[in-house]
């Protein structure tokens, strides 16, 4: 059998969207154990976190009507206005009870729906609801994949700040933050010959077999503090394992191989291959063709931080945080209003790339995701945990109110929303973070 | 137990296998203490990304590291013969490279550039790993001497010749207008480059002909240049012979077969001994040669018996590093419930000791006082701190502490705005980090008191700092101690690096120097500021950054923090956003009026070090800022912390930083593993 991947894997293209990674993508035949012939089109959930909210919330409430208009900055959702819904009065009033600074606190909860509580070593958060889907959805190679583009965040380095996933209480989930690293975790191994496959695969067990048993053997001579602490080593060998055995083929194009070198520079224009335009669709697409594969079905997607200052292809070089808290000043207006506008290019050009990939049922891959937008605070300067900025996208006839923007009549907590997008995966969780009750007024 | 940091594990290897390159940094983002150290075992978390990348980087350690046991050397040489003419007497052109742009003297093995063909790809360079390559290449000119000097070039001197080496379309430029055909000059490059393939170029960088080259052929103006080779990849510290078994006997007595058990045993004992900082037990080793045999045995494994045995090899030591043995610092609890001190043994000690002062592995030195047992003897301890302090690894403790307790390593990544600050640029912010690296050294020499960190009236500038804060510089173009009398600079504080990285882009910010000192040199840190605090007025027109200031946090919610914290900055509002010493602020005269720390009062940097300085907050701070790095650990200042215990032995010693060090060293929780709980 010819493996044209093979092909692509040896020309290895920088990130250009538009020809590299382009997804032709024509019914899927997927080799993953949780998608057995015959069985259901698996239903996915992507997070997305942007930093420091929007620019007071009211500015970017679309236009009413049918279809509704976005305004100018959300403008590159229009095309998929039809599969987008915007949720107003959405509150996340956990975040409050939390420490660390503002953005910090609103950072750590935004997934957890709990406070995040740091003190000298040790902190202390909840399960974040990827977790729970992650944990709920079993087969694929990858229980769940974190993603991001910069390592400081809303409000600079630090573990509340860097992390929205959250496996347990104690311990956030790193992101990937390299293309082609990201790439190599995703597609290396599905783009050897089955001989090379199988070499690799029992040298690697062995590897793995070996450090695991290292590990054992250790941990009975450890004190019990420091048995916790192999056990995050453990845990992390048990799932390369997993995912090791769980390799298998794929027949959706691989991806070629991002170039090393990614920046996040904006120095150069908006096309540029490597820069920070670049690193945001080159890492969204990966997440795409890693659903086309089935390689998982679970991932939380973090935007570059508030701290990024280097918008020099928007015309301008202000820190994004820095502008967040002076609103009213200068021309920062117009500079938030382009940030925003950028982003949700990304986003858009993500729910793109999800609606042309085709599923056996004849829906589209979006049809089979929900897809959530939100930030640590709503307001960057009020640093308000009230009114978050929600949109989400995809979820087919589930959503009941697609193509609407939706200002709930009082105030709900975000944990609502998440607990619907948990029944979306199958999981009829009764009670998340401070939730009340599923978003009824939002989904079948 | 502490698993490596970034730096430890970069360092580690380097020091391991002689890996060149930082790879640590590939791992996901190390989780730092609320003091900011990023080597607490406690915070310090194994994401299972963190794992997969240890599974990968043991991989491509091993790669590279074979790769320099077996380093390329590859000459470049593709020229087409073509009919000869002669250049110069002695040079004749006879061949062309990559279609005809490049000439060649077969006699000689030269190759000539013409100036106007930039980023031509000579060749490919294929890399077997990812590491560091040198490509060197012999190179002379043939320069015109201008005649009148109606050009750019007085008449009588040759015009320059450039000659760029460009790898991936990244130029490397070299003047070489004195480079002679009798006497080239041989120029290098040494880069670091993935494995894969890489475009090689080479050309010779010239302006159009000046009109006052009366010749006005390109190739009398030109770089010539042959005898290209590449090698690699390479390393500043030697990458050991993994396959190395000297001292492996076979049966009767003599050199081991490479592919018997008794080699491949010494390999891995060698190897192990090192890579997990103690000697393996018989079982380990047993277990590591079980995955060799897996290999040497497969019917699937390609190659002959030593193919094998190698690959065998290969897979072992990547087992080894990660193993748990290798990516952490385990230290043994016989009685996991037990919970009881115990002291650390000779491995252990010098592990803590390496991991303090170095961020890496012991060196062989380390390793035999370990072995002897004579490492915990107190006199052996205080000579190998001393060796370790002066030891060029010891910069790591420099990059590492001083980075994290004041803050540098933020300093490269700060960008005022460059239109308001139009002297600042990157070679200052270079400097300042280096200033403020180099007066930190130096009060880790014994003689200094760390006190004086604060109102020490010398600093350490290279050329490009001393003109800009004005003063009189050094000698040499290095960085050198310099005197501040007479100037408006005095100790810690009126260094650049503290005062540029606590200043938003556009202006100074008497908050975060307020906090700054309080959080890292007093331990007293405010807390978050509350929700909804209303925009500060950026306007320039409503006055100084003070008056505006104090507009804003008069609301009692916020008044409460900032009264400790705006005095502070305040009182060094006669540095601006990049460190120079001003006298107003926007027009509006400085006020430093009415300010105090506590109770003491403060009107300039200089009263301000003197009330840090006396404050009763600033030694247990210091001493809990080594103390807690040192041990790997936030330590709290209470009572029973033994905080004040080491203060008050840091007293009697004249508060030398290098003392205090041993005092660390010295304590109870430095000499102890504090069974069950860390």
């Amino acid at each position: 059998m010819t493996r044209s991947w093979q092909i692509s894997r040896r020309t290895v293209l920088r990130g250009a969207m538009g020809t590299a990674l382009a997804l032709p993508f024509l019914d899927v035949m997927r080799g993953s154990s949780a998608q057995a012939a015959g069985a259901q089109v698996p239903k996915r959930l992507v997070f997305c976190f942007i930093p420091v909210g929007f620019r007071h919330m009211d500015v970017y409430k679309p236009i009413a009507g049918t279809p509704y208009m976005m305004p100018p900055v959300l403008a590159p959702l229009q095309s998929l206005v039809n599969k987008v819904t915007i949720i107003g009065n959405l509150a996340n009033h956990p975040a409050e009870q939390g420490n660390g600074d503002a953005h910090e606190r609103g950072t750590a909860s935004l997934l957890t729906c709990q406070p995040a509580l740091m003190s000298g070593s040790t902190v202390t958060n909840g399960v974040s609801v990827d977790q729970l889907a992650a944990q709920h959805i079993t087969g694929t190679a990858l229980n769940s994949l974190q993603v991001g583009t910069d390592e400081s965040e809303a409000s600079g380095k630090g573990v509340l700040s860097s992390n929205i996933s959250w496996k347990d209480q104690n311990t956030p989930i790193a992101k990937e933050t390299d293309p082609s690293r990201l790439w190599s975790r995703l597609f290396s191994d599905l783009s050897l010959s089955p001989a090379e496959l199988a070499l690799r695969r029992s040298r690697k067990t062995n590897v793995l077999h070996y450090a695991n048993q290292s590990a054992q053997d250790l941990r009975k001579k450890l004190g019990k503090a420091d048995q916790q602490k192999l056990d995050q080593y453990l845990t992390g060998i048990q799932e390369l394992e997993a995912q090791l055995a769980a390799v298998s083929a794929c027949t959706a194009p691989l991806p070629a191989q991002p170039a090393a070198g990614f920046s996040n520079s904006g120095d150069m224009s908006v096309s540029d291959t490597t820069g920070v335009t670049a690193h945001h669709d080159v890492m969204f697409d990966l997440i795409a063709h890693a659903f086309a594969c089935d390689l998982t079905r679970v991932a939380t997607y973090m935007f570059v931080g508030g701290t990024f200052a280097d918008w020099g292809f928007l015309g301008f070089k202000d820190e994004h945080h820095f502008m967040s808290h002076f609103p009213d000043q200068d021309d920062y207006v117009t500079k938030l209003d382009a940030i925003c506008n950028w982003e949700m290019a990304r986003f858009a050009k993500f729910l793109t790339t999800l609606d042309s990939i085709k599923e056996a049922d004849g829906t589209t891959a979006l049809d089979n995701t929900l897809v959530v937008v939100s930030s640590d605070v709503a307001d960057g300067h009020l640093h308000n945990y009230t009114n978050l900025p929600i949109i989400l996208a995809g979820g087919g006839n589930t959503v009941t109110k697609a193509g609407q923007f939706i200002d709930l009549p009082s105030e709900q907590p975000l944990a609502n929303l998440y607990l619907s997008m948990l029944q979306f995966v199958g999981l009829n969780q009764p009670t998340f973070g401070n939730s009340t009750g599923p978003l009824s007024a939002l989904m079948v | 137990m502490h698993r490596l940091n970034r730096t430890e594990y970069s360092n580690t290897v380097r020091d391991l296998l002689g890996e060149p390159l930082a790879l640590g940094a590939t791992q996901p983002e190390d989780q730092i203490n609320q003091l900011g150290f990023d080597n607490d075992g406690t915070s310090l978390l194994t994401s299972s990304l963190l794992v997969e990348r240890w599974s990968d980087l043991a991989e491509e350690l091993v790669a590279n590291a074979f790769a320099r046991m077996n380093p390329v050397a590859q000459n470049f040489d593709n020229i087409v013969a073509a009919p000869c003419k002669t250049l110069q007497a002695g040079i004749d052109v006879c061949g062309t490279v990559n279609g005809g742009y490049y000439m060649s003297s077969a006699a000689t093995g030269y190759w000539g550039m013409i100036s106007a063909v930039t980023g031509l790809t000579v060749d490919q360079m294929t890399l077997p790993a990812d590491g560091v390559y040198t490509i060197s290449l012999s190179a002379f000119a043939t320069p015109v001497v201008a005649k009148s000097g109606a050009g750019k070039t007085p008449a009588g001197q040759p015009y320059p010749v450039t000659l760029a080496v460009s790898i991936d379309g990244n130029p490397t430029n070299f003047d070489i207008t004195q480079a002679t055909f009798a006497a080239p000059k041989t120029v290098t490059v040494t880069g670091s480059f993935t494995k894969g393939t890489h475009a090689l170029a080479i050309t010779s960088v010239r302006d159009a002909i000046d009109p006052d080259n009366q010749d006005g052929n390109w190739y009398t103006q030109t770089a010539w240049g042959g005898k290209m080779s590449l090698t690699g990849p390479t390393s500043v510290v030697p990458t050991p012979n993994l396959l190395d078994c000297t001292g492996a006997v076979d049966a009767d007595g003599g050199p081991a077969d490479p592919t018997s058990d008794a080699c491949v045993q010494t390999v891995l004992q060698n190897f192990t001994s090192r890579a997990w900082r103690r000697p393996p037990t018989d079982d380990e080793i047993a277990q590591l040669m079980a995955l060799v045999a897996g290999i040497q045995n497969s019917a699937d494994e390609p190659g002959d018996a030593l193919a094998k045995t190698t690959q065998g090899i290969k897979i072992a030591l990547q087992a080894a590093l990660l193993s748990p043995h290798f990516v952490y610092r385990p230290e043994l609890d016989p009685d996991p419930n037990a919970g009881t001190p115990r002291l650390l043994n000779g491995y252990e000690l010098a592990s803590r000791l390496s991991y303090f002062l170095w961020s890496s592995m012991p060196d062989d030195e380390l390793f035999g006082h370990a072995a002897d047992a004579t490492l915990t003897n107190k006199d052996e301890l205080e000579r190998q701190v001393d060796r370790m302090l002066t030891d060029p690894k010891a910069s790591a403790f420099v990059e590492s502490f001083a980075g994290q307790w004041l803050q540098l390593r933020q300093v490269p990544g700060v960008s005022p705005d460059t239109t308001l600050f139009p002297k600042f640029n990157n070679d200052v912010r270079d400097g300042m980090l280096a200033e403020t690296q180099a007066f930190f050294t130096a009060f880790l020499q014994p003689g200094h008191s760390f006190p004086n960190m604060l109102d020490a009236n010398f600093t350490f500038v290279n050329p490009t700092l001393a003109a800009y804060y004005g003063l009189k510089p050094g000698a040499g173009a290095g960085t050198t101690q310099v005197s501040l009398a007479g100037s408006q600079r005095v100790g810690l504080l009126s260094q650049g690096s503290f005062l540029t990285l606590t200043s938003h882009a556009n202006r100074t910010s008497p908050v975060l120097r307020g906090k700054f000192v309080l959080k890292q040199l007093l331990c007293s840190a405010p807390p978050p500021p509350p929700a909804n605090v209303p925009p500060f007025n950026e306007d320039v027109t409503a006055g100084s950054v003070r008056k505006r200031l104090e507009a804003h946090v008069s609301v009692p919610a916020c008044s409460a923090c900032h009264n400790l914290m705006d005095p502070i900055g305040f009182s060094l509002e006669n540095f601006d956003a990049v460190g120079q010493h001003r006298t107003d602020d926007n027009g509006a005269a400085i006020d430093t009026s009415g300010l105090a720390l506590s109770d003491t009062p403060i009107s300039d940097v200089t009263t301000l070090a003197a009330a840090v300085k006396s404050s009763p907050l600033f030694v247990p701070c210091v001493v809990q800022n080594f103390l807690s790095y040192g041990l790997g650990h936030q330590v709290d200042n209470t009572d029973d912390s033994g905080i004040p215990a080491l203060a008050a032995a840091s007293a009697a010693t004249g508060y030398e930083l290098s003392s205090l060090i041993h005092i660390i060293v010295k304590s109870d929780a430095f000499l102890n593993h504090q069974g069950g709980s860390q």
